[in-house]
């Protein structure tokens, strides 16, 4: 019997819920086909945009969507895609295979997205490749409710009032594909463009540096201690890539050894967010700037057949327990972590939906996303766990990973992953504080590893109702079946 | 030119060479355990995906992402046109 000690009346902070954000690039299918169909599209949309993806997502809580990449980024130039539509210039998107971009789905289509599916945008701006200016005038353009020339533009192009925008990224990957930097280099330009980037009216802006790719910690030191005063925020980049970049994985097939080996990598991001944040607590103790993983997820070869510069990869119960996974990362270290955005929405990588024409499907990710949205802006309650370990070849991982929080009307919500394919966990979980006594739960998983929905099954793995969880006395037991993700909740 | 560390593979093509095709189709092909079209179905399909204005980049169906060579051999694949499948 594993052992888990839940303290209900010690608050550790606030899930940020914009942990449960999401990242949408111009790469493959995402933008265009996944959320854009255009107006005139046989696809019922609204304003051009897929009806079918705008309900998925209101249902699912999305709260924060960060676009226009990713590497495409910093090749953008935003007033490409203002006004109409026939005069916008066809571009090369040089980034993700070269293909024809033609800036239909720009600034006031992203806007009106957000809008429609209940968001708060992040918008990343060009450092690579732009200049001060240009990010200057893109931020004035959107949140300027005064007579200048970028709000009058805007008013011109057919919006009157500004937008509200919170979020903004000083540039993506910038040590990479964002303009191959030095963090010493990157750091001061930062400080300059950060400069220029204005609040006007109400409109506060929460600025995002670029930080380290996985765990690059000299670029956190050198982040933090030259510009750490002038950011509200630093990313973080970790990509779950089974075997190695050029040979990934399939999604699909798979083997036992390689359904740990993604484990035991996901669970890597536990240790990068602690050593990021112990460099980040040296020079911000009070916490004030938030670790904003803003790409995160699985990378896999792409699926057989299919464009391989187009990313386009299935998703299956591996990727839920990925998902499950790193979800309870983040709420744990909520005093540190204030955002994360799954890589990417639709079509591409670790996707929530798919698309196949006027078709979509819902992948594990999404449910486990849906299941998990009860910790949104919820408070952390403290777990003590001693799971096992689950162990394949000589290697272990821990058997359960876990968080829970508390909301403002007193529910408890639970959120556990058995990592073991083959092992049921019961679990003793002993609640010292007060809890309410009706207990309920949902839980996904299949018979397989690799159950994944497709367009002709698009239901073949969702999510169940739960019962293998009872309330006796002070203790909760629960009877965690193998390589599954189960939200349990004390109401 | 060899990738660097780390490269994402991101800086390719999606405009892809006779080769490429050939190798993604016999890939693809080996790992699917699926009935194949016949010659006569699949350049029947074919014809239509090369006329149709979802195709792009010379191989790749727009709303599938799929590379048509290898959806048209599939035997119970279908055309993902929106609401009117060209096969």
């Amino acid at each position: 019997m594993k052992q888990m000690i839940l303290n209900t009346d010690i608050k550790k902070g606030k899930i940020n819920k914009n942990i449960y954000g999401h990242f949408s690039e111009h790469l493959g299918r995402c933008i265009y086909g996944g959320y854009w169909v255009g107006k005139d599209s046989p696809i019922p949309n609204t304003d051009g945009i897929r009806n079918d993806v705008i309900e998925a997502l209101r249902e699912m809580k999305i709260p924060v969507l960060r676009w226009p990449g990713g590497c495409f980024a910093d090749e953008y130039h935003w007033m490409d895609g203002i006004g109409p539509y026939e005069e916008r210039p066809r571009m090369i998107n040089t980034h993700w295979g070269g293909v024809i971009e033609n800036n239909h789905f720009g600034t006031h289509e992203f806007m009106r997205l957000c809008e429609l599916i209940g968001a708060e945008p992040y918008i990343c701006g060009n450092v690579g490749s732009g200049t001060v200016q240009e990010m200057q005038q893109w931020v004035e353009y959107i949140t300027f409710d005064g007579e200048s020339p970028m709000a009058d533009l805007r008013r011109k192009n057919g919006r009157e009032e500004p937008w509200k925008l919170t979020y903004f990224g000083v540039g993506n990957e910038n040590w990479g594909c964002g303009g191959g930097m030095r963090a010493e280099y990157y750091a001061d330009e930062y400080r300059r463009y950060a400069t220029y980037i204005r609040n006007f009216g109400d409109n506060k802006i929460y600025k995002i540096a670029c930080g380290p790719n996985t765990d690059d910690y000299h670029w956190t030191e050198v982040l933090m201690r030259e510009a750490g005063r002038r950011m509200h925020g630093l990313s973080l980049h970790y990509y779950t890539v089974p075997n190695d970049w050029v040979n990934k994985g399939s999604a699909t097939n798979f083997t036992e050894k390689e359904w740990f080996n993604t484990l035991k990598k996901t669970l890597r991001m536990d240790e990068l967010i602690t050593k990021h944040s112990t460099i980040m607590d040296k020079y911000d103790p009070d916490k004030r700037v938030g670790l904003i993983v803003d790409e995160w997820g699985t990378w896999y070869d792409v699926e057989p057949g299919t464009n391989p510069r187009f990313l386009y990869q299935q998703n299956t119960l591996r990727d839920a327990l990925v998902a499950g996974i790193n979800l309870n990362i983040f709420n744990n270290h909520c005093d540190r972590v204030q955002m994360a955005n799954i890589a990417q929405t639709i079509n591409v990588l670790q996707s929530v939906i798919l698309t196949e024409g006027d078709k979509m499907i819902l992948t594990p990710t999404y449910h486990v996303f849906n299941m998990y949205k009860v910790h949104q802006d919820a408070w952390l309650l403290p777990i003590t766990l001693e799971c096992g370990e689950y162990v394949l070849d000589g290697e272990s991982i821990p058997q359960v990973n876990a968080s829970a929080s508390i909301n403002e009307e007193g529910v408890i919500n639970i959120s556990l992953c058995n990592l073991d394919p083959n092992e049921t966990a019961e679990i003793k979980c002993n609640i010292r504080g007060n809890a309410g006594k009706e207990v309920t739960g949902t839980i996904l998983t299949a018979p397989v590893m690799n159950a994944h929905n497709t367009f002709d099954n698009p239901e073949n793995i969702k999510p169940e109702v739960f019962d293998g969880a009872k309330l006796e006395n002070d203790n909760l037991l629960i009877s965690l079946p193998p390589k599954s993700v189960v939200v349990v909740t004390i109401a | 030119m060899a990738k660097t560390d780390e490269c994402k593979g991101c800086q390719r093509d999606a405009w892809l060479s006779d080769e490429e095709i050939e190798l993604i189709y016999k890939n693809a092909i080996e790992s699917m355990d699926t009935e194949l079209a016949d010659d006569e179905v699949y350049k029947a399909r074919l014809d239509k995906c090369f006329e149709c204005n979802a195709l792009l980049y010379g191989a790749t169906c727009v709303h599938c992402g799929c590379i048509v060579q290898v959806k048209a051999r599939v035997l119970n694949a279908s055309c993902p046109y929106p609401f009117q499948p060209k096969w």
